[in-house]
């Protein structure tokens, strides 16, 4: 069964750019009022921070409240041809001088030369020079974390003439490495890996000038110690020293688990504020479907600050019933709908089992009897249907009339990229969703 | 044969009366009579142009948006004085001055000639007319910026009309399929002797194109929104009947009923019947 066009109540995210040139379906002329759909996006950072990637690859900035639409290499052929609207967190940047590599310390004769081109198509980059092959050159910059356990960090690098380099955050008060990694070029692709300490390795990022982008998490810090993050342009396994040359750029640190994207200090601004997205929804509980197809950002265990990472929600902002929600469930690490009447709950996960970066396509649907279902697929694989609740009452009205995409009050934001948001009257499979 | 590509969306299209009325028009220079906002207003006349005051300088115009929104096509109308020129098209989510980062869309020497080519050219392609198209992948922002190029001593750049917006590939016309129908204008006299004497003459193009869409999905992603409602509007709007042949490019406004009726069985094939007629034609 082919969904019908006019079942189509909603498109949005990456792809309502391409067919429609703006972020949320528009059918009628904006001066005829097309564009009254009562759409609030904001990121109220205090400067120019966020960053996101141009479909060449290149990085580039966005103002304040101006929705990034990044492009995501979704077929593996690696072109970056997929535009996705980014849906991040609130996160800081806890390396006070990301760029200026000058401000690091120095030691084993480490040259640090700026003015190199960095991914931001300015001069802001380093090639940091190791010429000593008896000791093993550095720069470091402490960080402060707030709070212990895991952090992330990433940092863009460019391939000069080692063949190994590496980075770690390095506790200097208990004296060790929270997670030490190599980076190692193999026909101009950096592959990390563990020489000591635990913490996730994520897929490294191919950024335009022939820049990459790596991100690592480190387990265990103590906020209280003195904690830095070292580079060493040039080691060889074991940790011995060598000679040899590493462009770096933008070294980031952040309180989480996983790596966001870049954030540009500049000053007092040291952080970028989450992405929230709402739109009037002025329609009753309905039978309704919801296809959400985006790549994940949030991986191994999906740990937020407070609550369930919202894909998106009807109704009010909180847990006021009734309300439909599609959201990561961190108890169970799975990706469920819920719909709560205002006296029955039910709810259907699926648990695709992600990694950062795998591409997903969840089908949400709501029945008509109030019952919820949840299936699902990773990268274009099988699909993976959940167990469907029980039978529910759909009330009168939702406890608001609002949709909250990728976000939901203060604290509950998706970390996706989010390619197509639609949402259709009516109970459709899947492939059916795929195919609009 | 390529695809009917449409464009009638124009981010340069702003103020009263425009597409984007929140849109704000500006260029580095805006001498009077030669504002910036005269580019997005469709008159094709060479004296209804915005041009800077300063020769043998760089000049920008900018249509700063009211919201990130997504373009894939420029054309420079006819009356510009851009050929053999430099230039690049820009476009920022940064400051909107384009004082910070940006992207180059492209930056290219716009051809001094005519020449056959697809609408994807590289160089973008010259029309038959005169005007100038290009498409590209597509960008989005919170602004664009045409920058030109110094170009050269006592010249001033000249724009009579610019369009930068999403244009869509209508898909494959029906055939057959006339891309050159018209009709003559002029003021014209014939005697008992058969002879005909004619004022200066304007060739007109006038016609309908068929499209079959692929989908009847087709029409509620682009049709309805650029052809029912921009070109419905009387919007005009740039029509390449073949995306291989982009020179044949031409712009046109809607000369009767515009129509789309669903295939067989409702949810079928649709096809759209877009009455033509060309908007202020070159005259000989």
């Amino acid at each position: 069964m082919t969904v019908p066009r006019s079942a189509i109540l909603l498109e949005a995210g990456g792809r309502t750019y391409e067919r429609h040139g703006v972020a949320v379906r528009r059918l009628v002329p904006v001066y005829r009022g097309g564009e009254d759909w009562g759409e609030v996006f904001t990121r109220a950072d205090a400067g120019t921070i966020a960053s996101y990637v141009d479909r060449e690859g290149y990085l580039r900035r966005a103002l304040a409240n101006v929705q990034r639409l990044t492009y995501e290499d979704l077929d593996g052929d690696g072109v970056r041809e997929a535009a996705c609207v980014a849906l991040e967190a609130q996160r800081d940047n806890l390396i006070t001088e990301p760029e200026n590599f000058g401000a690091w310390s120095t030691s084993g004769g480490i040259i640090k030369t700026g003015g190199q081109a960095d991914p931001l198509g300015g001069t802001a980059a380093y090639l940091l020079d190791d010429p000593d092959v008896a000791q093993l050159s550095n720069t470091a910059l402490a960080f402060t974390a707030t709070g212990d356990g895991e952090k992330a960090l990433s940092l863009f690098v460019r391939q000069g003439s080692s063949a190994r380099s590496e980075t770690s955050l390095w506790d200097q008060t208990a004296t060790t490495h929270r997670h030490r990694i190599a980076i190692t070029w193999s026909g101009g692709v950096p592959v990390l890996a563990t020489v000591t300490g635990s913490g996730t390795r994520y897929p490294v990022s191919r950024r335009g000038g022939s820049w990459w982008r790596i991100g690592w998490s480190a387990t265990g810090v103590v906020a209280a110690n003195d904690n830095r993050v070292f580079i060493y342009p040039a080691a060889t396994a074991g940790a011995a020293a060598d000679t040899g040359t590493l462009y770096a750029f933008g070294a980031q640190a952040e309180d989480a688990t996983f790596p966001s994207s870049y954030m540009k200090r500049a000053g007092a601004v040291v952080g970028r504020a989450p992405d929230t997205w709402t739109l009037s929804w002025p329609r009753p509980p309905e039978a309704l479907t919801i296809y959400a197809h985006f790549v994940e950002l949030a991986q191994p265990t999906w740990v937020t600050i407070s609550g369930s990472p919202r894909i998106l929600q009807l109704g009010a902002s909180g847990d006021t019933d009734p309300r439909l929600a599609v959201y990561k469930d961190v108890a169970t690490d799975s990706y469920t709908i819920l719909y709560d009447g205002g006296t029955l709950t039910g709810t259907s996960p699926v648990d695709l089992n992600p990694v950062r970066g795998d591409r997903i396509e969840l089908c949400a649907t709501l029945a008509t009897n109030g019952a919820v279902a949840m299936s699902g697929r990773k990268n274009g694989g099988t699909i993976v249907a959940g167990t469907p609740s029980g039978a529910n009452t759909l009330g009168a009205a939702w406890s608001a009339q609002l949709l909250s995409i990728g976000c939901l009050g203060a604290t509950r934001y998706a970390d996706v990229h989010l390619r197509s948001l639609i949402i259709a009257s009516g109970v459709y499979t899947l492939p059916e969703m795929a195919e609009l | 044969m390529g695809g009917v590509i449409l464009l009638a969306d124009n981010l340069f299209s702003g103020g009263i009366g425009g597409q984007y009325p929140a849109h704000i028009i500006s260029a580095e220079e805006e001498p009077a009579g030669t504002e910036a906002w005269r580019v997005g207003n469709a008159r094709r006349s060479p004296i209804d142009k915005a041009t800077a005051s300063t020769a043998n300088s760089t000049w920008w115009i900018r249509s700063v948006l009211d919201r990130v929104r997504a373009h894939n096509c420029i054309v420079l109308d006819r009356g510009h004085n851009l050929a053999g020129k430099t230039f690049e098209l820009r476009s920022t989510n940064d400051a909107t001055d384009f004082s910070a980062t940006f992207e180059t869309v492209f930056d290219v020497t716009m051809p001094s000639v005519t020449m056959p080519g697809p609408i994807d050219n590289g160089l973008g392609v010259r029309t038959e007319e005169g005007a100038w198209i290009k498409r590209y992948p597509l960008r989005t922002g919170k602004a664009v910026e045409l920058f030109i190029d110094a170009m050269g001593a006592n010249v001033k750049p000249e724009i009579v009309n610019l369009w930068v917006g999403l244009a869509i590939d209508a898909g494959q016309p029906y055939l057959p399929h006339d891309q050159d129908s018209h009709e003559l204008l002029s003021v014209s006299v014939e005697t008992e002797s058969g002879w005909i004497g004619r004022a200066r003459r304007t060739r007109r193009r006038r016609g309908v194109i068929t499209i079959k869409l692929t989908s009847y999905a087709a029409y509620e992603e682009q049709i309805r929104y650029h052809v029912m409602g921009l070109f419905g509007d009387g919007v005009p709007m740039w029509i390449v009947p073949d995306g291989d042949q982009a020179e044949r490019a031409f712009l046109a406004v809607r000369d009767g009923v515009v129509s789309a009726p669903l295939g067989v069985g409702g949810y079928g094939y649709a096809t759209v019947t877009i009455p033509f007629v060309e908007f202020s034609p070159k005259p000989f």
